[in-house]
């Protein structure tokens, strides 16, 4: 099975024309599967797609609009045990993943495959830069409730910094550096989180990070106002916190377990089972590395639900592939945000008080 | 604290104002209303048209061309002679009085017309600019107002944010008020009284659809597809497609069997237009679209949804499926065969507005009116003419809405008779 083959090669070994070749059969497979077992794709599949099933490249898979997620419940199963959501900005509904048991242990070998090359075998004391409170549904799991869950399988002792309300716990973060500082240690959250729970509760020099390996995932979506750049973001930790071993990730609720980690280049490489693919925004024909366009995520890892092929709204670009950065082979991928939002015009005010308007 | 108030004096200048000074400036105004049709405002009106057809800048925009070629002088004498053919006998027709207009946000030439037509039938306007003005638009109150200027002007023009406040005390002296922008904006309103014997016209939500034969379609010359092509581009892709008498849908009389072909050459076409047009659909709505399609797809009210391009996207409806259509807007068509245009009878909703046609005879269109016209539509137009503005408009007649008549009885009457 290609998804074993995948997942047991060492992360980002895979040239990527072999890898192609390798996720293209999971894929089809994967299309197969959900035809047969999800009665809302196969409508898809049948009314949008003219009944596609086997692609002959990777960008012929059929794919859904990750926004599909909000609109309609799409599983491949009878039950599952956990539904993990979107964050979802304030207003709009947020996603919703059904996730069994066999797709939540795909998930989570996945993450070790790709996060143990930089952490090595032994687990280390951990930071959590979120609140417990994030992981208080089990079944009803947010997207950061995921992460976090995800990554306290790497460390050991972890402690939650951030209170119910997001607010720093000082003394909590101060204790668990007194005892764990001088050793490499482990610490995870969403970069809005890290900027707000973290950076910004602290002065220059006030506590040492310099042991410290940060993942942060989830950009700057939610608090729009704080716009750091990557680079800016780095140098800001390096500074006040002695802070140097950050990765950042990308990833989406909708095919968790597969993620982008940065490399020293600044570039994000995708697990050995997932690939990208970016797309013209008009047309959505593939466009070659350093155009700019849509992106459309593929994984091996949905089989609770439809999601192995994915439109997404966010805007990127291939910037090299095989290059070998880090020695890391495959796609290197820069993000570049989201598509901006379409206002139409027409007759109707939108809402009564506008209207007055 | 009321919010504030702008009076637009023209080249781009706003003075505030006070609300209690623009109530009696208002009233001040309202006594400037004239008979209908008089002589001197359908000068200025006409005056203004003539400076907008001159100006190519001007009539580069479609949207103002249209109007200037609205209110053109000979245009605005047919208008006249009809209006006074249709008086009842002995009638004079004179301006009701102050014309409160709220045009909608987004369509931008709208306002124009509400304001041109008040200012005809001899009313007073005040009129709440829309929040996006576009700056051509913008040019032609400027140029009115700068002819206005030499004699009086009896026109207000008016900014201000969301105010109930305002909104209130600026219906109590409308003698007409009208109401454009949709159900809730509608809705809204309602809660301000207007002047005692005014009125309101209402505008709220409606929808639009096309009737187009089959046989017609199927027949078209490669010409004629891309001339027709370029009508209904027109209806469908100015305002987005959520005007409200965008066409959302597409009834085509016929069957798929013999008429899937000429429809698919049609739809080609008019994505072929739509192509080469200026106005691309935004990449968020064509994935909005997609989404959109695929809902479809699951609910069942779709067979077949084609992605002809980022600009169209075209849903079979399943023959089981709703009448009813998403509006969706932006280049979404859902097309649905119909055995016959009675089919649509059943189907004909009071929403329903604008009805544009192609290969369909009068007497089929007559008979249509006939049958559904109590339930609902307002308009029925060629394919190519679904945005152009009309006095008769959602079933108003507007001139006559606009106007007071007073009537003098010439019949003597019967002698009295002596006991």
């Amino acid at each position: 099975m290609t998804l074993e083959t995948l997942i047991e090669r060492p992360a980002w070994s895979v040239p990527q024309a072999e890898k192609e070749a390798l996720i293209l059969e999971g894929l089809n497979a994967l299309t197969r599967h959900h035809a047969k077992t999800c009665p809302a794709y196969v409508r898809i599949l049948d009314r949008v797609w003219g009944g596609a099933l086997d692609a002959a490249r990777i960008e012929d898979v059929p794919f859904l609009p990750v926004s599909l997620f909000k609109e309609i419940d799409l599983k491949s199963m009878e039950s599952a045990s956990m539904v993990l959501q979107s964050s979802g900005t304030t207003g709009q509904r947020p996603s919703r993943v059904f996730v069994d048991s066999e797709t939540a242990t795909l998930q989570s070998r996945a993450l070790v495959a790709s996060i143990k090359p930089l952490l090595g075998d032994k687990r280390i004391p951990m930071l959590m830069l979120d609140t417990k409170q994030v992981l208080s549904d089990a079944r009803h799991m947010t997207a950061r409730g995921a992460g976090v869950l995800g990554f306290m399988k790497f460390g050991a002792k972890t402690q939650f910094a951030l209170d119910a309300a997001l607010s720093a716990q000082t003394d909590v973060i101060k204790a668990f550096l007194a005892q764990n500082g001088g050793a490499p240690f482990l610490m995870f959250g969403f970069t809005w989180l890290v900027w707000t729970g973290l950076y910004q509760q602290f002065a220059d020099g006030e506590i040492d990070l310099s042991k410290g390996i940060l993942f942060h995932s989830g950009g700057w979506k939610k608090l729009t106002e704080y716009k750091v750049s990557n680079d800016a973001f780095r140098s800001a930790l390096k500074r006040r916190f002695g802070l140097e071993r950050i990765y950042n990730f990308y990833g989406m609720v909708e095919q968790i377990g597969s993620v982008f980690l940065e490399a020293s280049d600044g570039c994000l490489y995708p697990s050995n089972i997932a690939d990208i693919i970016v797309r013209d925004d008009r047309t959505w024909m593939p466009v070659p590395p350093g155009v700019p366009g849509l992106i459309q995520l593929v994984s091996l890892l949905p089989h609770s639900y439809p999601g192995h092929s994915l439109l997404t709204e966010d805007l990127g670009e291939i910037v090299y592939v095989d290059r070998g950065i880090d020695g890391r082979l495959g796609k290197a991928v820069r993000i570049l945000g989201r598509v901006a939002r379409a206002e139409l015009r027409g007759c109707s005010d939108v809402i009564g008080t506008t209207a007055g308007a | 604290m009321t919010a504030p108030i702008s009076l637009y004096c023209g080249n781009n200048c706003r003075t505030p104002i006070a609300l209690d000074e623009l109530v009696a400036l208002a009233e001040r105004r309202r006594v400037m209303r004239r008979k209908a049709f008089d002589e001197k405002r359908l000068r200025l009106i006409a005056a203004v048209a003539d400076d907008l057809l001159k100006d190519k800048s001007m009539t580069a925009e479609p949207q103002v061309r249209v109007f200037a070629f609205w209110t053109r002088k000979a245009a605005l004498l047919s208008m006249q002679r009809d209006f006074e053919a249709r008086l009842p006998q002995g009638c004079q027709a004179f301006g009701r009085g102050l014309a409160f207009h709220l045009p909608p946000t987004n369509v931008d030439t709208l306002f124009l017309y509400s304001w041109a037509v008040a200012c005809l039938t001899g009313n007073a306007s005040l009129v709440r600019l829309p929040s996006q003005m576009p700056t051509i638009v913008q040019r032609v109150i400027d140029n009115y107002l700068w002819r206005a200027e030499a004699q009086d002007c009896a026109d207000l023009f008016v900014s201000y944010p969301v105010d109930d406040a305002v909104s209130a005390a600026l219906s109590a002296v409308a003698d007409v008020r009208l109401v454009w922008g949709g159900d809730a904006k509608v809705a809204l309103f309602h809660g301000w009284p207007v002047r005692l014997g005014g009125k309101t016209l209402a505008f709220p939500d409606r929808r639009s659809f096309a009737v187009l034969s089959g046989d017609a379609l199927t027949r078209l010359e490669p010409a004629g597809r891309t001339s027709l092509a370029q009508r209904m581009h027109r209806d469908v892709f100015v305002f987005d497609q959520m005007a409200c008498a965008s066409p959302q849908a597409l009834f085509v009389v016929g069957d798929p069997a013999h008429h899937q072909a000429g429809v698919a050459a049609f739809l080609k076409a008019l994505d072929a237009v739509a192509h080469s047009g200026d106005s691309q659909v935004a990449p968020a709505h064509a994935i909005h679209k997609f989404v959109q399609s695929c809902e479809m797809a699951v609910v069942g009210e779709a067979d077949r949804i084609d992605r002809l391009s980022a600009n169209l996207t075209v849903a079979y409806a399943a023959p089981a499926a709703t009448y009813r259509v998403r509006r969706i807007g932006g280049g979404f068509l859902t097309v649905r065969y119909i055995a016959s245009i009675g089919d649509l009878v059943d189907h004909i909703e009071a929403r329903d507005q604008t009805v544009t046609h192609f290969g369909i005879g009068e007497d089929e269109l007559a008979s249509l009116i006939d049958r559904a016209g109590a339930r609902g539509m307002s308009r029925l137009v060629p394919v190519g003419l679904a945005l152009n503005f009309d006095t008769v408009w959602d079933g108003y007649n507007l001139l006559g809405e606009l106007v007071r008549l007073v009537r003098l009885h010439s019949e003597k009457p019967e002698p009295l008779k002596s006991c």
